[in-house]
């Protein structure tokens, strides 16, 4: 057999690989989340579609919908794992660090999906403003994503290794999420309204400091979640 | 009464300060010797290579001495010693609930020992629990391989996970090896637990294993399948380390060499 | 002997504290007789945080050395912050109520304490959601850990990004709000005796821990 030296990377894209092909077949995390967050928005526009609102307001719908579709799908990525057994055979192939490296990879791009769905939708069902930075809000919204996916994925494999009850995620990871959410609501409020890239700039650096702290410790405490 | 409250006021600062350094001296600490293990395996990463084709089954040395396992104030078992010897077949035998299938898992590192100790060595060298698991081809049956992936992929996605990328003649010869030639691009979920069997067989010995874990190794096998596991023990016998857990009366006749019998645990419940 | 000693003059302490906060201190100028309050809702916030503080050091030596002991203190010391925490909002929303006229109006510092009860009510959710002793330790452990990294920002940077009207703390350099001599010393007397109050609580439930960890060693 080809062994070749062994790379950190290789590992991590087998896990995100074999995760979205799963998820291609089964499409479990993506109906759930895309289905969550429509229903939502929906609903949203149904009752208040006709008023003209605040910027303000209108990000924080957004990111109303987008926190809680996500608390949806990122539960599945450990849980599916833990419900149909084949976490052992993860941990005896790969260590906690490379699996959780490959969730977060996975449970990123899932958020992705949500976004590239969900915020064209928006403009088109409740009529933001116009005038609103494109470029600019697009981009606090992926680091938005990242921080969240970023803080989410260690409290999914906590929740997972809890006995994986459906309502136990959202509540450990409010807590931990509310300075991403205060932070990215404003942001968007501020892009929405036509704002420019100084305005945001604070708003960036503490999004990407916080993701990389999140992600570090994350990092070096997943072997104690995923142990035994 | 002014120097009093300064004085006060002074302490407290001074035992704020205190309080404070030694707690961020305690996290950096802490943060330090877990990068240092992070750093570890993951150096672990590049040196394994070379240590996969040097570790083999005649050279590895296990001791297991005096270990305990306690769930929860239940006692699974008290004190084990026990030493498997390469060359035989190594076989762990008892009642239900006596602790076989824990004394596999805490072999290779998927749990710590309550009281004891396991002593893996390789040329007098110790192995750490990653390192242990590298070599590790563990067959359970609380093992599963993805329903919704096909025989191919599963074993692709795995041997990628350490690190090789096998041909498809590979391939194919060890899955004709198990008998399960002809499905091999089905996904799990068509397969019948007789065949996921198979597989997991498969996914233990495909990177040629050092120490062989196979707890109830004939568990849905026909009789095929069973000629299928004595060849595997057989070949694997001489080249690694085999540890069998079972129940079965006859597989202990076959296979036992190195017998280890299990008492179920008398003082087992208590308050 | 000397525990007595202790107990009954930390009982005195607290019950001088409390008349000194009612009648020897003198009534601040803008507030007039409400500023009393200070003398017992900023103590009960800073246990409240100092417990978290304690905990998460608890949860980080459960980690490293596996001792279920270390965990069980973890828990205990959660479970006095957040009776800590609960009375200090309480106070806080009173305080509020007679001040700006409404109970809760989210309020930087209102929110951050409410996402202090937020995190312990989470760790507790945790550590019932767990059967197995071990899995539960660790869970809670990092759990613990992991949310402590928003507490610093909590506590610290939105009341300096955010506009609010809850009083400047004390320590700050730049505070706005000066305190007398005698209603300082009353300040620190109420310190020293929350803090107390929370040594000789934590102290009680720690020999309780002790007791019922060598009865299970007994009985096994």
């Amino acid at each position: 057999m080809v062994k070749t030296s062994f790379s950190w990377i290789n590992a991590v894209s087998a896990i995100v690989t074999k995760d979205l092909i799963d998820e291609f077949r089964t499409r479990h995390a993506l109906t759930a989340m895309i289905l969550f967050s429509l229903t939502t928005l929906v609903t949203v526009s149904f009752t208040i579609g006709i008023y003209a609102l605040d910027v303000m307001l209108h990000s924080a719908l957004i990111w109303i919908i987008v926190f809680f579709s996500a608390m949806s799908a990122l539960n599945r990525s450990f849980t599916k794992e833990e419900d149909s057994g084949t976490i052992l055979a993860l941990k005896m192939s790969a260590t906690a660090e490379t699996i959780y490296s490959g969730k977060l990879v996975f449970n990123t791009l899932l958020l992705l999906v949500l976004i590239v769905v969900m915020l064209p939708l928006y403009y088109v069902m409740m009529n933001p403003p116009s005038g609103s930075n494109i470029a600019l809000l697009i981009l606090i919204c992926i680091t938005g994503l990242l921080s969240l996916s970023g803080a989410t994925t260690l409290l999914a494999a906590v929740v997972a290794r809890a006995g994986s009850r459906g309502s136990l995620l959202p509540v450990l990871a409010f807590p931990v999420l509310l300075p991403v959410l205060l932070t990215v609501i404003r942001g968007t409020g501020i892009a929405l309204g036509g704002g420019s890239g100084e305005e945001l700039k604070t708003d960036f650096l503490f999004l990407l400091s916080y993701l990389v702290i999140v992600v570090t410790a994350s990092l070096l405490l997943i072997p104690y979640v995923m142990e035994d | 009464m002014q120097m009093s409250i300064s004085f006060q006021y002074g302490k407290k600062v001074t035992i704020l300060k205190i309080q404070y350094s030694i707690i961020l001296s305690a996290l950096r600490a802490g943060i330090n010797t877990r990068l240092e293990q992070v750093r570890q395996s993951l150096t672990l990463f590049k040196g394994s290579i070379k240590m996969y084709y040097n570790v083999k089954g005649p050279f590895m040395k296990i001791t297991i001495n005096k270990l305990a396992k306690i769930y929860n104030s239940k006692k699974v078992f008290s004190s084990i010693s026990w030493q498997p010897e390469p060359g035989k077949c190594n076989l762990v035998t008892g009642p239900n609930g006596s602790g076989k299938s824990t004394l596999l898992r805490l072999i290779c590192g998927l749990e710590k020992p309550s009281a004891g100790s396991i002593k893996i060595t390789f040329n007098n060298d110790e192995l750490s629990v990653s390192e242990i698991r590298k070599v590790t081809g563990l067959v359970t049956p609380d093992l599963a391989l993805y329903r919704h992936l096909t025989a191919r992929e599963n074993m692709l996605f795995f041997a990628k996970l350490g690190g090789s990328f096998p041909t498809e003649k590979e391939l194919c010869e060890i899955l004709v090896k198990v008998g399960l030639a002809g499905s091999i691009d089905y996904p799990l979920a068509v397969f019948s637990t007789g065949m996921k069997q198979r597989l997991k067989l498969a996914y233990a010995i495909f990177h040629e294993p050092a120490l062989l874990l196979l707890d109830e190794p004939n568990t849905n096998l026909d009789d095929e399948g069973k000629i299928v596991v004595n060849s595997i023990i057989s070949e694997y016998k001489s080249k690694s380390m085999v540890i069998i857990a079972t129940n079965d009366q006859e597989e202990v006749r076959q296979y036992g060499e190195n017998i280890l019998f299990l008492d179920k645990c008398s003082k087992c419940n208590s308050n | 002997m000397l525990k007595t000693i202790l107990k009954s003059a930390l009982g005195i302490w607290i019950a001088l504290v409390i008349v000194a906060a009612l009648l020897y201190a003198p009534p601040a100028m803008g507030l007039g007789d409400l500023s009393r309050i200070i003398y017992f809702h900023v103590p009960l916030a800073w246990v409240g945080v100092l417990a978290y503080l304690i905990s998460m050091v608890y949860s980080v030596r459960f980690l490293r050395r596996g001792l279920i002991k270390d965990d069980s203190l973890a828990a205990v010391n959660a479970e006095i912050g957040f009776i800590f925490t609960l009375l200090a909002t309480i106070t806080g929303a009173v305080f509020a109520r007679f001040t700006w006229g409404v109970f809760w109006n989210w309020d930087p510092r209102q929110t951050s304490i409410f996402i202090l009860l937020l995190i312990y009510s989470a760790y507790f959710v945790l550590r019932s959601s767990v059967d197995e002793e071990g899995r539960r330790a660790r869970l809670s452990s990092v759990f613990s850990i992991f949310a402590f990294i928003s507490v610093p920002f909590l506590v610290f940077v939105i009341p300096r990004v955010y506009a609010t009207l809850h009083p400047d703390p004390i320590i700050s350099t730049e505070s706005g709000f000066q305190m007398n001599a005698v209603m300082f010393r009353v300040f620190l007397a109420s310190l020293v005796g929350f803090t107390g109050i929370y040594a000789w609580i934590f102290n009680l439930s720690s020999r309780l821990i002790n007791l019922e960890q060598n009865n299970r060693r007994e009985n096994e």
